[in-house]
């Protein structure tokens, strides 16, 4: 080849490499100018879908793909596009959120010279407030990948929103963003990725009592009990009165039949809340696994002091002493000195008469809505047949007959 | 100190059994003050004594017996306020409020007011989250009166709820959000946008009491007769009667009246947890404010919590009076006007507030001229000063740690708040408020030795605890107030988050029936009022020293306390007469003297008070200067001690003296964004004109004064020849006396007080208008020149002929403006004068789009009134109402005092309150309407308006006063 001919070659690639330079150029000025003239149109979606083509194109090319210019250009272009009202524009991109947000990242990755740094910072809390608004919608949609995906970018902005706009402006932070991405986890059912996160927040004293009833349940899932209690225990150290914690502990305790514990728990909880009704009659029922039967009485009848028309509480407490008076029926059943026999009947007769009031009351109460609701009823009306064949009391004995008759 | 709880004999009284809880009332609590202790009197005092009775349908009765003035408080407190409201459905419990004073079965329309008003007594309601009151304090022979009123409203409301009292009652409640949140500087930070930072989505305290405008538009009559069949039942309900009745009579008289009215469903308590923020949570908004405001909120505990006392001790340490390290930081380093803390508390949760108003601190220099990048660059300036704020809150915070807490701290903290406790027991409205709260939030026997007894306990280690558990590191909801700028057209307004939210029908609503008390009496008929008892006048003493002292003085021995008044006569008047722009000395004077003495510092000297809870207040003003001194009756002689030094050693220290002027002059800047306060001095600018009476201080005089303006003012004007001195406290006259023997070196100077030849008069009805930007609402004051104070004389019988007109609830222009064609959230008008001859004036702040309709409004009262002169029915009830209202006129110790100064400031005679009862009964219509053509002059009146010119002016200018004179604050 004559060296005229390779000086041509040379020269034609040369002036196609310029070309092709030039060209990627163009398009990121093509975009930008399409993106300055959405300030004047009337027709958005024309000027969007420009400038997406020539933005695309710039971004595809390894020539520009470094391009902080390129990068600034494309975050403003797709959060313009995520921004828009109208759905013909914001279908150019259902993720344009997602490709903006991670553009302005790169712009201040790439902006050595701090040409486009002022401005981009202006932008890029934007772009994160929003991922993270669409990360939260995604989690509610039950997308954990998209959720996952989003908070992880949101979260990637954080040391670039340099002016914390991100915080005073929406309270959006890093913590927070590690919160969701534990809830997000948990949801997907990514136990060691949870854990991961929960840990993280653990370990900054992320002020949430919810993280240590998470972790609890997490490793309740994984079947370690041990490890769900210490977190419970843990966070109840912290959060002294709140009430899920404590829901959580109770419910772990329960399935180990631990009610010494459990009553002990149930006191401190009265010591916080004296006037919650419900705290008085778990702590009788669990008196009454124990057989405390006294302090069982005692509690039930706290509980209906507090709230008149507790159906269970007065149910309960009319078995407490229904029982009581069956037990002391049946032990009379073997005296056989008169004398002795009738102190022994007044007595089991008292504890029938006491049991009175309690069933009627339960069986006037009872809101009869679920299936235990209506095992109790059927339950009372047997309870209070024996009653009143014991007492005598013909009329209501058949007004029960009726109602079971009814049934 | 022995325990107080040792001085009483309490009796808790178990429950009765339900069977015989269905027959009859029963006693549930009775405290009686235990007569045979032998404790200092001041200890009794701490305990008001009461009986609890509950009712069978539920009602909860409380009785306290105080025989020392003839009057009662009446109140009904029920458990409900807006927590009990829902999203979408905010602002039922105020707007009911409004609705309950409209008439019941037995009871017309504005009838409550009347029957009230005319018994000389006071009424009114509140709503809060947690509960809303009802009361009303009037001559204790009204009693069975005022249960017979609050009786109709509980049990035979309904029927009278109708559709037309409903819309007029909708347009009063959004005139009231708009003059008393929208137009009020910073209102919104506290009403909505903090709640909206701090409470969770949904949690009842996010929404703001008054409710949110779109869902009072949205409410239907149906609506609020639910909330009310739900809620306003007698078994939620606190009956509290305080003052100076029989137990007896009450609980016969509140059986009769209540026994009958049926319970509501269930109220079930309200359970849902405090708040915890994982994070700060950021609110920011642009409001018509000059200084800008962080409010920093970290979420503590409720009402009565077992933290809450050390919490309200922690939060006066750290930021309240000049020794806390919030004042330092921010005041005395002159970053910040004011910045301060305060705890409080409702039922469901509690609020640790940090404030700061900062200075503006605007580089102007450095502003670009263009004005879109202008108010870009300012904002930016003030975001960081914004940032700069909250991080040397954090730091401060961080200080407080390290310096940890002092016994001295702790003890000055304790002995405030003591004195606050005792200042609580004064009046019957205050004791009965407090009884009703006990019941309704805390369920249990409480007291004011309970409350003392709870702030003595807490320990430096409680302190330490609490601030470890609800403030180190912790996270706050954090508002930023911006000011707003000129370019910003939008106006302030409250936005409703909850906007789109699906409003979901609450199940505790339905099938709920109205159903009425039957009674086996009248209750159509009024009952009589019984006997009057004569008011008790308090019995005073007079002293003059030698150096031209006047004294005067009454022992009061209701509460352990001491209040002192010195009236130094002078004020802005000595200067400012022969130079109006000298006018604001006397309160620069006034605020120097507070700055400590050539002994303490100003924080030695704030740090003394404290120890010992009292406080020596001075003020300046127009016509005088005045010191306030409050004091425990056993500290006396320490806080005496510390009046001789403030008055006869003031410290006048340079550099306090710089942080003042400047506190003073951005306190200036700041009143102009204050639509009343532009009104106020703008209005008297007006009617007296450039004398020392209408002029105001500027920026540009008060920059000019001195230090040596201020010392030569002291010389030469602190002079006993022209004071006196009111005492009213637990201490006889000879003790007193001799305490105050340090008075008599009180050097005498003499000064001459100018004469005041009067005003310019008006010559023609002319309006004025200021602008304000973007107000929802125009304050409108209208008036003319009027006389001086005159006990006997046109003055007083001139507020006489004034009563109908504007003096009360239900006069002309408020039944006219509020109730009829709902305009304003209340118009008043009236009479003020001193020594010096004052104005009669008509005030409102009215809705921007009925501002000439307003005026058009006043104007035809005004010319009505004077024309066709009073009604006998007007001269009748005002002769009625002014007449009673002289049992309510001397009970608190400031009432007692103002009553004395009043004598000695005027030189009335002992029997000047006879003398005006005999005017007040012989005086004739003629005479009344005589007056009325005299001091009311329509056709020559100032007429000023503030509010949004761009949009009243050109109406405003068709009223027929001619051209609309525009005119501003220097």
């Amino acid at each position: 080849m004559k060296l005229s001919a390779i000086k041509k070659i040379l020269l034609i690639v040369c002036l196609l490499s310029t070309h092709t330079g030039y060209s990627q150029n163009f398009n990121v000025q093509s975009a930008a100018d399409s993106y300055k003239n959405l300030r004047e149109t009337k027709n958005r979606l024309k000027e969007l879908t420009d400038a997406k083509k020539y933005i695309d194109l710039a971004a595809a090319n390894e020539q520009t793909a470094n391009d902080p210019k390129m990068w600034i250009y494309r975050g403003k272009i797709y959060l313009e596009i995520d921004q828009d009202t109208t759905e013909a524009v914001k279908s150019l991109d259902p993720d344009a959120i997602e490709k903006s947000a991670i553009s302005f990242i790169n712009c201040m990755k790439t902006d050595t010279k701090n040409n486009f740094t002022d401005e981009c910072k202006s932008k890029i809390w934007v772009a994160g407030a929003r991922i993270n608004n669409k990360a939260i919608a995604a989690l509610n949609k039950a997308d954990y990948d998209k959720a996952t995906r989003y908070f992880s970018i949101a979260l990637e902005i954080i040391p670039f929103d340099k002016d914390n706009n991100l915080k005073r402006n929406t309270s959006i932070t890093a913590d927070l963003i590690t919160y969701n991405l534990s809830k997000t986890a948990i949801r997907a059912k990514d136990y060691s990725k949870a854990k991961g996160y929960l840990q993280k927040l653990i370990d900054i004293k992320y002020n949430d009592p919810m993280l240590y009833v998470n972790m609890s349940r997490v490793y309740l899932e994984e079947k370690d009990t041990t490890k769900a209690l210490s977190y419970v225990e843990q966070g109840r150290k912290i959060f002294e009165e709140n009430t899920s914690l404590l829901a959580e502990e109770i419910k772990i305790y329960s399935a180990q039949g631990r009610f010494d514990v459990l009553i002990d728990k149930f006191t401190e909880a009265i010591n916080i809340d004296p006037d919650k009704e419900f705290l008085y009659y778990n702590r009788a029922s669990l008196y009454q696994v124990i057989k405390n039967n006294e302090k069982a009485e005692s509690d039930y009848k706290k509980a209906i002091d507090l709230k008149s028309e507790y159906f269970e509480a007065n149910y309960y407490l009319g078995v407490l002493y229904f029982n009581q008076g069956a037990d002391l029926a049946n032990s009379a059943k073997n005296i056989k000195n008169n004398d002795e026999f009738e102190t022994a009947k007044k007595k089991y007769d008292e504890k029938f008469k006491q049991a009175e009031p309690y069933l009627e009351k339960a069986l006037d109460i009872n809101p009869k809505k679920t299936e235990e609701d209506q095992r109790l009823y059927k339950a009372n009306l047997n309870s209070l047949k024996q009653l009143y064949a014991r007492t005598g009391e013909m009329d209501k004995y058949n007004k029960i007959k009726g109602l079971q008759e009814q049934r | 100190m022995k325990k107080i709880s040792s001085l009483i004999l309490f009796i808790l009284l178990s429950i009765f059994s339900q069977q015989s809880m269905a027959q009859q009332s029963t006693l549930l609590e009775k405290v009686v003050p235990n007569l045979s202790a032998t404790e200092p009197s001041s200890n009794q005092k701490l305990v008001i004594p009461y009986e609890k009775w509950k009712l069978p349908n539920g009602l909860t009765l409380i009785i306290h017996e105080d025989h020392s003035d003839p009057i009662v408080d009446v109140r009904v407190t029920y458990h409900v306020g807006s927590a009990r409201e829902s999203i979408g459905k905010s602002g039922f419990a105020h707007f009911f409020e409004h609705m309950m004073f409209e008439g019941s079965d037995h009871l017309k329309d504005k009838e409550h007011f009347k029957i009230v008003s005319k018994a000389g007594g006071t009424m009114n309601g509140n709503t809060e989250r947690d509960v809303t009151n009802y009361f009303e304090t009037v001559p204790s022979n009204y009693l069975e009166v005022a249960l017979w009123l609050e009786a109709d409203r509980m049990g035979f409301l309904l029927d009278s709820v109708t559709k037309a009292k409903f819309e007029i009652q909708r347009e009063t409640v959004k005139n009231e959000k708009g003059q008393n949140v929208e137009n009020q500087p910073y209102a919104l930070a506290f009403e909505e946008v903090l709640n909206q930072a701090l409470y969770p989505y949904g949690h009842p305290y996010s929404w703001p009491v008054i409710g949110y405008t779109d869902d009072l538009n949205r409410v239907t009559v149906d609506d609020l007769k639910s909330f009310f069949l739900r809620w306003y039942g007698p078994n939620n309900a606190v009956l509290t009667v305080s003052g100076d009745v029989n137990s007896k009579d009450v609980l016969a008289m509140t059986e009769k009246y209540f026994g009958s009215i049926p319970s509501c469903p269930e109220v079930k308590k309200l359970r849902i947890p405090a708040p915890i923020l994982a994070n700060d949570q950021y609110a920011n908004y642009n409001d018509n404010i000059y200084l800008p405001l962080t409010l920093m909120v970290y979420p503590t505990v409720p009402s009565y919590h077992r933290d809450e006392a050390a919490l309200d001790l922690l939060a006066s340490m750290m930021g309240e009076g000049n020794n806390s390290i919030f004042y330092k930081n921010f005041v005395k380093n002159e970053k910040a006007i004011q910045a301060g803390i305060n705890h409080s508390t409702s039922e469901l949760a509690g609020e640790f507030q940090v404030l700061v108003f900062a200075y503006p601190d605007i580089s102007y220099a450095d502003l670009p001229q263009d004005k879109e990048e202008m108010n870009r660059k300012m904002h930016e300036m003030i975001a960081k000063n914004f940032e700069e704020t909250e991080k040397k809150i954090h730091e401060t915070i961080d200080e407080f740690e390290k310096t940890g807490i002092t016994d001295e701290a702790l003890q000055r903290v304790k002995a405030n708040k003591e004195s606050q406790i005792v200042d609580q027991g004064t009046s019957v409205f205050e004791k009965g408020m407090m009884l009703a709260m006990w019941h309704t939030i805390l369920g249990k026997p409480y007291n004011l030795n309970d409350e003392y007894d709870r702030y003595d306990k807490v320990t430096k280690d409680d302190v330490v605890r609490v601030f470890n558990k609800y403030i180190k590191d912790k996270h706050a909801a954090i508002v930023n107030v911006y000011p707003k700028n000129s370019e910003q057209k939008d106006s302030v307004k409250s936005v409703n988050p909850y906007a789109n939210a699906k409003i979901v029908d609450n199940p505790e609503y339905a099938g709920l029936k109205y159903v009425k008390a039957k009674d086996n009496f009248d209750r159509s008929k009024q009952p009589v009022e019984s006997t009057p008892k004569v008011p008790v006048v308090p019995q005073y003493y007079t002293h003059d020293l030698k150096n031209g002292l006047k004294i005067i003085g009454t022992q009061d021995s209701e509460s352990p306390k001491v209040v002192l008044l010195i009236t130094i006569n002078g004020g802005d008047l000595v200067v400012g007469a022969a130079d109006p722009k000298k006018v604001g000395l006397a309160e620069l004077t006034a605020s120097m003297m507070g700055e400590g003495t050539q002994t303490y510092t100003t924080e030695q000297l704030s740090a003394e008070l404290e120890k010992l809870g009292s406080s020596i207040a001075f003020s300046g003003g127009a016509e005088n200067s005045s010191i306030v001194v409050s004091s425990l009756s056993k500290n006396l002689d320490a806080t005496l001690k510390l009046l001789e030094d403030e008055l006869f050693h003031p410290r006048f220290d340079a550099t306090d003296f710089k942080r003042i002027k400047k506190q003073s002059m951005e306190s200036l800047e700041n009143d102009k964004k204050v639509a009343q306060s532009v009104a106020n001095k703008l209005y008297r600018n007006l009617m007296f004109g450039n004398t020392v009476f209408g002029s105001y201080t500027t920026y540009k005089n008060m920059k000019k004064f001195t230090l040596d303006d201020v010392k030569n003012y002291f010389q030469m004007y602190y002079s006993p020849t022209v004071s006196n001195l009111v005492i009213v406290g637990d201490i006889k006259e000879n003790d007193i006396m001799a305490k105050l023997d340090f008075l008599n070196k009180w050097p005498a100077k003499e000064v001459k007080l100018p004469e005041f030849t009067g005003y310019a008069p008006i010559q023609h009805t002319q309006i004025y208008l200021s602008h304000k930007d973007d107000a929802a609402q125009s304050i409108i004051m209208i008036g003319n020149p009027g006389m001086a104070y005159d006990p006997t004389g046109d003055y007083f019988k001139s507020n006489v002929m004034n009563y109908s007109l504007g003096g009360s609830f239900s006069s002309r222009l408020n039944l006219n403006l509020r109730e009829d064609k709902a305009y304003t959230y209340g118009i008043r008008s009236g009479f003020g004068a001193s020594k010096y001859p004052g104005s009669f004036t008509v005030s409102a702040s009215v809705r921007r789009t009925a501002t000439d309709s307003s005026i058009t409004e006043i104007m035809k009262e005004l010319t009505n009134f004077r024309n066709g002169g009073l009604k006998e029915d007007e001269i009748a009830f005002t002769r009625s109402s002014l007449l009673n209202s002289e049992a309510l006129r001397y009970e608190s110790p400031f009432q007692k005092a103002g009553f004395l100064s009043r004598i000695i400031q005027y030189n009335l005679p002992k029997d000047y309150n006879a003398a005006q009862a005999k005017i007040l009964k012989e005086i004739s219509k003629n005479e009344l309407d005589e007056l009325s053509k005299k001091y009311i002059t329509p056709d020559k009146m100032v007429i000023l308006v503030v509010g949004n010119k761009y949009l009243i002016k050109d109406k405003l200018e068709k009223l027929g006063y001619g051209k609309v004179k525009e005119v501003d604050l220097d």
